[in-house]
């Protein structure tokens, strides 16, 4: 990469515009050079191409078009006039008021320049040189025949002719139209009378006359000057001119009522417009002339028909103009120096192309290399980087418009300076500093844009993206601050991340959008063409196409369903979906959901193990010293001891069976607490119920208690591990027995309702119970707080958590004395 | 033929204690005892000595219980009762399957151990040659014998009295042994009345008989309670 260095870049930059400077300047100097000869021609007047020529030759040809058509037309050889006195006194006026003719009637042509003319109307020739028409045609020479005028005329700066046609009536009217530089553009001639005439000027100044007794026209109010003459602003209209045949309305009738039935093609191919009316009196003003009958003091209607017009051609005008063979010869000269000064102009500004193409390769690759850090080995923004992006568009916009204004305005500055200034082309300097310094300005605004554009940081930098990131910031705030609020009353709104998008209702109403579009559309195609069997079958076909498309939707969410179902099932293992999929989402949550429940489980599961694990060893090794004791207090008591010892014995070994019994039950119970070891199957509770009570017959008969047994129902299927409930139903009566006033009756109760069976256990109790249900079931909670009777404390701890290992439910009501033991166990449905 | 009395018995324990405390017991009983405190040890006092019986614990070090077993079966048919702080029924029914004759937890019950072993080595002893003699209508479970012909029930060799009800019950579940009788079955079948209002006297006989037959009444070996369902006598 070259021009690597900031420094490098700096230099080049003003290499750069040195050197487009000096081409600027260098081209302007010399344009100025050649637009100063230019110029200090086109201030003389007697030259080709200056204005006032142009006007003389224009003005010349005008009047000779008058003359020939008004005078030339009207005399013979010897100037006699061939036409009515009435006629010639209005040629005369006419002439004169054109300026053409003095009062004694002699014809008198402007022609300060000394052209060459012939002019012929007819076989009536006006010329003054002895030259004949053929003579007088030249690059440099206006020709006029037949009406037209052929070419251009070297030399003339501007030229126009303007329209010039003229017409003649059936009541004595002849009317020129002459656009061009005479006093008049047009002039009204009569074959007739005119003296006490009522008269008007028309727009372009021609003296128009009228009589009232329906032999002329009379002219519209608005250019009528006698008020006498008012009419009704309802006839306004019923007055029609010459001029007026200009009008590019045509009226046309719907039927043949007017015998005019108008063409309308031809009309629009006249590219005129048609309107249609009613009645012709609405507009009226085409077929009627109106005037007032004095004697009769009414308005008259008369017929177009009677007021004749018929236009006349010019086409036996001739007309040639040459300039002067001096002013042909100094102009051609002139021609042939200009191209010399050109050529030479482009001569010297050849060497420039070099130097300026030189500026422009340094200034590509400025751009180029704009922006690259030689240490970061990147581009990086520097400090005029960090403007607004605007600033520097708009600067190029600047730079580009001064250029153009330059340009066109160069040879402005440089005529206003050359009058201070007429040694040095001042305006030549000032107009090349300030090119070059737009130049300047334009590369360096592309240059840090280019940057930027390097950096893909325009958007940022400029003022209008700081806005929008401005406003965006603000906009986000807000709508992080509504959403808050919102999900603050939300409760769904955890689900919200991925459900943010609820791509199953997008494109359910994408999908009932396009359906109903296509049934529209089903519709406006079929309908209307009376295809309502078309209509039906597309109808159905785009209903099944719906109804496929909608099933694809339910099979996501199916999937979500049995994802849910397997769940509940105790399946966790995770599901894939694609990405795309609506229920995307939901899938992603309920994994989530399920990796959670799964690792909570096992880590549940394992606690357990541990639990048991535990447990187990603590059993161990509580056993195996208490085998040792058990086993020697056995052989101790075949000894001979003192009857003192021997009670001793007796009670170690009770003790010692004790706390076998409740080590026993300690392991029990932890092992029913952790569900780990649970085989129900199906039993019946009635069956277990008498099994336990005849078991347990010599042990209540030896307690002298009455234990009393209702069972109401047949039979009571339940799920449940036979051994656990009996382990349950034998604490509970054992309780019974052990806790029992002396002389009351323990009873034993079963009984069904829909969905359970219920064997309740209910005694009176010896002693006082002042304990809650809850105490009592705790763990080494013994009814006696003393605990002088037998009994760990843990029976009902164990028929509880083997109650609950069997899926039923334990509780205890406590009532004054009574106390009552509920296992409520679930009925299988049958 | 060996006396019960002369019996040689080895005991099998980690625990010295324990080793001793039974040793002890059984001299009492008078029984000769030999002790071996792991698996290893068991089976080389098993060569050395003539023994008839063996109380083995499981958990042991160099050699455990079960394995020591499982290689002293595969030469020797002698009872062995596996003697185990492993109360689970899943380790009873492995110590059984495993060739057991006998499983008794710890903390064991001094009487139940002597009744238990004079109980295997009664069967080993006496009943074991005439194992080989298949009787008309004799009955064989473990070591329950039920003559039908003599209407006789002896355990272990040694007769036991029933009530002529008692016995009914016993026939007909030995008869059928493996099959589960609910108490009106029962009831209906020994009795030849129509159960109404049973009550617990099937329970009650059903105890009673257990109390006659069984070593430990509350952990019957043959007689079962399937509770919730009915009663059974296992197959052996």
């Amino acid at each position: 990469m070259i021009l690597k260095k900031r420094l490098t870049r700096i230099i080049a930059f003003i290499i750069s515009c040195v050197l487009v400077g000096i081409c600027a300047f260098q081209c302007v100097f010399i344009v100025n050079e050649n637009m100063k000869q230019v110029d200090s021609r086109s201030n003389r007047d007697d030259v080709m191409e200056s204005h006032d020529y142009t006007h003389d030759i224009n003005h010349l040809f005008d009047q000779l078009w008058a003359v020939s058509s008004i005078y030339l037309r009207n005399t013979d050889k010897n100037s006699r006039y061939t036409c009515s006195k009435e006629y010639e006194k209005s040629i005369k006026q006419a002439m004169q008021e054109l300026e053409l003719m003095d009062i004694s009637g002699k014809l008198t042509i402007e022609n300060p320049r000394d052209f060459e003319y012939y002019a012929s109307c007819g076989d009536r020739v006006l010329t003054n040189t002895t030259k004949s028409a053929e003579e007088l045609k030249s690059d440099y020479s206006i020709e006029y025949i037949k009406g037209q005028t052929n070419f251009f005329p070297k030399g003339v700066n501007w030229y126009h002719q303007g329209e010039k046609r003229w017409y003649t009536t059936n009541y004595g009217l002849t009317y020129y139209l002459m656009y061009g530089s005479l006093p008049k553009q047009a002039v009204a001639l009569y074959d007739l009378d005119t003296t006490d005439l009522e008269s008007y000027t028309d727009d372009f100044g021609a003296v128009l006359y009228y009589k009232t007794d329906g032999t002329m026209p009379v002219p519209e109010n608005n250019y009528r000057n006698n008020e006498e003459l008012e009419f009704e602003p309802a006839n306004r209209e019923a007055f029609e001119q010459f001029e007026h045949d200009e009008e590019n309305v045509y009226y046309a009738l719907p039927d043949e009522r007017n015998g005019f039935e108008p063409n309308e093609r031809d009309i629009w191919s006249e590219g005129k417009n048609v309107e249609s009316v009613g009645d012709m009196s609405e507009v009226t003003d085409t077929d009627m002339y109106m005037f007032f009958d004095e004697n009769s003091r009414n308005w008259i209607k008369v017929s177009k028909d009677k007021f004749q017009k018929y236009d006349e051609k010019n086409s036996d005008i001739t007309i040639y103009i040459k300039p002067s063979e001096a002013l042909i010869s100094e102009y051609e000269q002139y021609q042939t120096m200009r191209g010399n000064i050109e050529q030479d102009s482009v001569h010297k500004a050849m060497p420039l192309i070099p130097v300026g193409i030189a500026g422009a390769i340094i200034a590509l690759l400025l751009l180029i290399a704009c922006g690259y850090d030689a240490e970061k080995k990147k581009f990086v923004l520097s400090m005029p980087d960090r403007i607004f992006a605007e600033l520097p568009v708009v600067f190029i916009a600047g730079a580009a418009a001064g250029v153009f204004a330059l340009l066109y305005g160069m040879d402005e500055i440089r005529t206003v300076l050359a009058e201070y200034y007429t040694n040095v082309d001042m305006g030549g300097i000032i107009t090349g500093s300030a090119l070059t310094a737009c130049y300047a300005i334009a590369l360096g605004s592309l240059i840090t844009l280019s940057t930027r554009l390097k950096c893909g940081s325009v958007f940022k930098t400029s003022l209008t993206g700081r806005i929008l990131v401005f406003v965006w910031k603000y906009l986000k705030k807000l709508f992080s601050f509504i959403r808050k609020k919102l999900d603050l009353r939300s409760i769904r709104h955890i689900e919200k991340n991925s459900l943010k998008k609820d791509i199953f209702l997008r494109r359910f109403l994408i999908r009932t959008a396009i359906a109903a579009a296509a049934e529209f559309f089903v519709y406006i195609a079929t309908i209307p063409s009376r295809e309502i069997e078309a209509f039906l079958v597309c109808s159905v076909f785009l209903l099944v196409l719906y109804v496929i498309f909608s099933f694809r939707d339910h099979a996501e969410i199916a999937g979500v369903a049995k994802q849910i179902a397997d769940m509940n099932g105790g399946d966790y293992s995770p599901r894939t979906v694609p990405e795309k999929s609506p229920a995307y989402g939901m899938t992603n949550n309920l994994n989530n959901i399920s990796d959670g429940i799964k690792t909570a489980v096992d880590k549940q599961v394992q606690s357990e193990r541990m639990k048991i694990e535990l447990v187990t060893n603590v059993s161990h090794d509580l056993k195996t010293p208490l085998t040792s004791i058990i086993s020697y207090i056995d052989l101790l008591s075949a000894e001979e001891m003192s009857p003192a010892a021997r009670d001793y014995v007796t009670i170690i070994s009770q003790k010692s069976d004790r706390l076998k019994a409740m080590v026993s039950d300690l392991f029990d119970l932890a092992k029913a607490t952790s569900h780990t070891d649970v085989s129900n199957e199906e039993i019946d509770a009635v069956i277990l119920t008498q099994q336990v009570i005849g078991d347990m017959a010599d042990k209540i008969a030896q307690s002298g208690m009455e234990v009393r047994t209702d069972i109401k129902a047949q039979t009571a299927h339940i799920m449940a591990e036979g051994r656990k409930l009996y382990r349950v139903l034998q604490n509970l009566i054992d309780n019974a027995l052990k806790y029992s006033l002396a002389g009351t009756r323990i009873y034993v109760n079963l009984d069904n309702d829909e969905k359970f069976t219920r064997i309740s256990v209910k005694n009176i109790s010896a002693e006082e119970m002042d304990f809650t249900p809850e105490e009592i079931i705790e763990r080494f909670t013994r009814g006696d707080k003393s605990r002088t009777t037998e009994g760990n404390g843990l029976g009902l701890s164990i028929a509880k958590s083997f109650t609950e290992a069997c899926g039923g439910k334990f509780e205890v009501v406590i009532d004054g004395d009574m106390f009552t033991a509920n296992v409520i166990l679930p009925l299988i449905e049958k | 033929m060996i006396n019960i009395e002369n019996s040689s018995i080895l005991v099998v324990d980690d625990d010295h204690d324990i080793v001793n405390a039974i040793a002890a017991l059984l001299s009492r009983e008078g029984y000769t005892v030999y002790k071996a405190y792991n698996g290893l040890e068991a089976i080389d006092s098993l060569m050395q000595n003539d023994i008839q019986l063996i109380l083995i614990d499981v958990m042991m070090p160099k050699l455990d219980g079960l394995s020591a077993m499982m290689k002293i079966r595969a030469t020797k048919n002698i009872p062995i009762i596996v003697l185990s702080a492993k109360s689970e029924d899943s380790d009873k029914i492995l110590g059984l399957s495993m060739g057991a004759d006998d499983y008794i937890t710890k903390p064991y019950n001094p009487m139940e151990l002597v009744a238990r072993v004079n109980s295997n080595l009664r069967r080993y002893l006496s009943l074991g040659a005439a194992d080989s003699v298949q009787k008309e209508n004799v009955v064989r479970i473990g070591g329950l014998v039920l003559d039908k012909d003599a209407k006789q029930l002896s355990v272990d060799g040694s007769p036991v009295k029933l009530t002529a009800t008692e016995y009914k019950i016993t026939e007909l579940l030995m008869t059928n042994a493996g099959r589960i009788f609910s108490a009106e079955e029962i009831y209906s079948r020994v009795w030849n009345e129509d159960s109404y209002s049973i009550e617990n006297t099937v329970m009650v006989h059903i105890r009673h008989i257990r109390e006659k037959i069984e070593i430990n009444p509350s952990e019957p070996r043959y007689l079962k309670v399937v509770w919730g369902i009915g009663y059974k006598v296992e197959k052996q």
